[in-house]
């Protein structure tokens, strides 16, 4: 690296012009990444409980898992913080898009745990991911709390 | 208390929350920058940055000197970004007219270095006190050229008092700068 300062000085450098800070939400996603790999020291834990299940209305048990691009949408709770998840069966694999909210709108801050798989939100919030297994343990990862979905069922 | 990368940088391989969120706080602009330069849209370089640091957090221990950091950040930034852009660029889901496409994405060198540099300095400038920041900001980074009597103006102080104050102000930003890593001249 040279002349840091001199280039400064001679106006060989413009900083309002070219650097483009991304956006608090991302900025959020990027910080949460070590939840992605370390074991974080013990939180407090919350439990969630399922609000909305689509399939309370939905087709009948026998057609759930067969139908090609059949959808499954859910809603859980735990407090103020809310998961809501689509699930699409295309051919053999089920297919998800999840996001997280809050009070203040959606939450960029936390890990979503599918079983052993943990993901981090993309662009938007959105956690996207794919399966040929359908999720049963759901859990949402902060530094702050954990919360710990109850088992969904998919029969 | 100026911000010292290698204090931070332990922390990040200590698996620190606060540093590795402090580290990001440092360099995304420069990460999203070149994601941008290279000719993503906003989202996909926010995708790409994502993976960028992913990538860091998983090969931190790999990296022994945090100097290194702002250049490893660029290369590796760069050359994910130039292998997304060709990826939606032959991808029907592009959504981009073929003038846009057929743009070449590799940054030359000259441009990652203005970057490099420019990221170094933006740091610096950020953990000035306001009033060096906007007396630097007027000599150095402003669009419009302005007289030391505007400056002066601005700040509120005597034209002559202004030569000093641009040397305590430098040897601050110069500071700063060493404490990151880099060398100042």
């Amino acid at each position: 690296m040279k002349s840091i300062l001199a280039g400064l000085e001679a106006g060989a450098v413009r900083l309002t012009e070219d650097m483009i800070n991304p956006n608090d939400d991302a900025t959020k996603r990027y910080g949460a990444i070590p939840l992605m790999f370390e074991k974080q020291p013990r939180r407090e834990i919350a439990v969630g409980r399922i609000t909305y299940d689509s399939w309370r209305q939905g087709p009948a048990p026998a057609l759930r898992n067969v139908m090609d691009g059949h959808l499954r949408r859910l809603t859980l709770k735990a407090g103020s913080v809310k998961l809501e998840i689509v699930a699409q069966k295309v051919r053999n694999d089920w297919e998800f898009v999840a996001r997280v909210y809050s009070r203040k709108g959606v939450r960029h801050d936390m890990v979503l745990r599918v079983g052993r798989r943990k993901i981090l939100a993309g662009s938007g919030g959105y956690f996207l991911w794919s399966s040929k297994l359908v999720p049963r343990n759901l859990q949402l990862l902060s530094y702050e709390h954990d919360i710990v979905f109850e088992q969904l069922s998919w029969q | 208390m100026a911000t010292n990368i290698y204090i931070i940088w332990q922390g990040v391989l200590e698996g620190s929350p606060a540093a590795w969120q402090e580290l990001v706080g440092l360099y995304s602009g420069l990460v999203n920058t070149i994601a941008i330069r290279v000719g993503l849209d906003v989202a996909d370089a926010e995708d790409c940055a994502q993976q960028t640091w992913l990538t860091l957090y998983r090969k931190r221990s790999s990296i022994r000197d945090p100097k290194a950091l702002p250049a490893w950040l660029i290369r590796t930034t760069h050359r994910r970004a130039v292998r997304m852009f060709e990826r939606l660029r032959r991808g029907a889901s592009a959504g981009r007219s073929f003038e846009q496409a057929k743009k070449t994405v590799t940054l030359p060198v000259d441009v990652i270095e203005q970057l490099e540099t420019q990221a170094i300095i933006e740091i610096g400038m950020r953990q000035l006190d306001p009033r060096c920041r906007k007396l630097l900001r007027a000599l150095y980074l402003s669009p419009e050229e302005r007289s030391y009597r505007e400056i002066a103006g601005i700040l509120k102080i005597r034209p002559n008092s202004l030569g000093p104050l641009r040397s305590r102000c430098m040897i601050k930003l110069r500071k700063i700068i060493e404490n990151l890593g880099f060398e100042s001249d």
